[in-house]
């Protein structure tokens, strides 16, 4: 597998590319593309459109495909923690890999998805949501991921506060377990609650830090949690 | 009574980088060099031309010597005299997306003279872009403390002091030279771009000078290090070799283009007095000398030059 990447100014130009002329069956991909991606492509074309069959739409969809797509690739030995964190290979993906798959969730208005921003860029979304979520295995994370306190909102605020200063990522992946399951005693906005986590998540690790209290990044995200379920009011304004 | 100062120095050790090869089925450790700009920015670079973060790990380690650790404790210190204070490198790379933190040691309070030594370890494409390097003080006990220790934190895990070690700038080694890849079917495999500006004033870096390596070329493979079954280390070797020779040629011509009755490209960087910082002349007059030691005479000297120096800073990729 040759791993691929586009630069901004090579993005700018495939985006606009894109925006000219989105027809992209006239493309022959396989000129376009080793065989190695093509493989790629028919993979997560088929599970693509199998779930758009299905009905599913906007967060249904996106977690649903978000789950495939990261089983699918970090179980392949060229996948490594340095591409995952590199923009430019994303961008390469979302222009070059499937771009079809892109313009069909977001269309061309926006670059941001395809490579502008580098963290809404939707094929690292894709991979970022459940590689934070991950709970060791695709059952127990779907459990987390299905849940009905997740929305598109708990992706973005995932995805989009990795800290300036990189993840705690073990930490995030406790802060989805406990929230998912947190028992509120009311009914609770779980789109305040949940930001209000990452914002705490962020926030108290600059004075106790989760890996060297107590209990380790696990209790020290269940408390993260339970402290803004008991101390905020979330609470579902009538 | 005057109590002695604490300290934790960071004077008397020195930051060692290094990694790891399988040969003949035991594992062997090579240091790498650091190359500093100054005290806290590091960049890496490994005379055997082997290591890179995509196909090596990395290993940090160092000491810390902390003197009189006693003034720590207690009401005038920073934590509960029963308590015990954790020294702990913390690593951060919003680049790589991770951080982490690895604990190193308990301070002991009954001794004038502590070493603690760590090693960090970082798999093999685990990072990317830098990485900043802290040491913390944390409390490492849950010890409430006396009445008049109260003010004193005493939750474990709390940071009670930091101080920042280095930044390390992983992927600087593949920037010495500006390469930058493209794609396009119907180029070569490689092209060089030379910009015509004054090399006395125009900066060093992409826009003076690039190799540009084609990822659409079919034989592109035969020189990315990534496709292990087809990298071709001598492919590689001739086509920097070649690059280089082919830009100390072209800057023969462009030299005479700015001075035209210097005698070539030794002659137009001869006077140095009002070149810009940093430009691609100070660069360029730097290739005379170790480690590239690369002769401007003429083209064929040149060559020869540019081929010894590439055989030896990649022969052993």
């Amino acid at each position: 597998m040759i791993i691929q990447t586009l630069s901004r100014s090579q993005s700018k130009d495939a985006f606009e590319r894109i925006q000219e002329n989105s027809d992209f069956t006239s493309i022959d991909w396989s000129n376009r593309l080793d065989s190695d991606y093509l493989v790629i492509i028919n993979y997560l074309v088929e599970k693509y459109f199998e779930l758009k069959q299905s009905g599913y739409k906007d967060y249904q969809l996106d977690y649903r495909f978000s789950l495939l797509f990261y089983d699918y690739f970090h179980q392949k030995e060229w996948m490594t923690d340095r591409i995952a964190a590199d923009y430019e290979f994303w961008s390469y993906f979302a222009l070059i890999v499937i771009p079809d798959l892109v313009f069909d969730r977001f269309g061309a208005d926006d670059d941001k998805h395809y490579y502008a921003k580098g963290l809404r860029i939707w094929p690292y979304t894709l991979y970022w949501y459940t590689h934070l979520a991950w709970q060791g295995n695709v059952e127990s994370t779907n459990k987390i991921l299905s849940s009905s306190r997740c929305c598109s909102d708990t992706i973005l605020n995932l995805v989009e506060r990795p800290g300036r200063n990189g993840t705690y990522i073990s930490m995030y992946r406790s802060i989805m377990f406990y929230f998912v399951n947190c028992n509120p005693t009311k009914e609770v906005d779980n789109i305040k609650l949940f930001r209000s986590i990452m914002k705490l998540a962020l926030a108290k690790p600059l004075v106790i830090d989760p890996d060297l209290c107590s209990g380790g990044p696990s209790e020290y995200a269940k408390e993260i949690v339970q402290e803004c379920v008991d101390k905020i009011d979330f609470t579902l304004k009538e | 009574m005057q109590q002695n100062k604490v300290s934790i120095d960071e004077d008397s050790y020195e930051l060692a980088f290094s990694y790891d090869v399988i040969e003949d089925g035991e594992t062997k450790n090579y240091p790498l060099e650091k190359d500093s700009k100054n005290s806290l920015f590091y960049q890496l670079c490994d005379s055997q031309g082997v290591w890179t973060p995509n196909t090596h790990n990395l290993k940090v380690s160092g000491a810390f010597i902390i003197t009189n650790p006693i003034g720590l404790y207690g009401e005038n210190g920073i934590a509960p005299k029963e308590s015990s204070i954790g020294l702990a490198i913390r690593w951060c790379s919003g680049t790589s997306k991770k951080r982490g933190v690895k604990f190193i040691g308990d301070i002991n309070k009954s001794t004038n003279r502590q070493e603690i030594q760590f090693c960090v370890v970082f798999n093999k494409a685990e990072l990317r872009g830098s990485v900043t390097f802290y040491f913390e003080l944390f409390i490492n006990s849950n010890e409430l403390g006396t009445q008049n220790e109260q003010h004193l934190a005493n939750t474990k895990g709390t940071l009670i002091g930091e101080d920042q070690i280095c930044i390390l700038d992983i992927d600087a080694k593949e920037q010495n030279f500006p390469i930058e890849l493209f794609d396009d079917p119907d180029s070569p495999l490689w092209k060089l771009y030379v910009s015509e500006n004054d090399p006395r004033f125009t900066p060093w870096g992409l826009d003076a000078v690039k190799i540009q390596l084609n990822k659409a070329h079919k034989d592109y493979k035969y020189i990315n290090q990534d496709v292990k079954t087809k990298f071709s280390p001598v492919l590689l070797r001739e086509i920097l070799a070649s690059a280089v020779s082919l830009y100390i040629n072209k800057l023969q011509e462009i030299a005479k283009k700015y001075e035209q009755e210097c005698q070539g490209l030794q002659d137009f960087l001869n006077d140095d007095t009002d070149w810009a910082p940093g430009c691609v002349a100070e660069v360029v007059k730097g290739f005379q000398s170790e480690p590239m030691n690369i002769d401007f005479t003429s083209p064929i000297e040149t060559s020869i030059s540019v081929h010894k120096y590439f055989d030896l800073k990649l022969g052993n990729l």
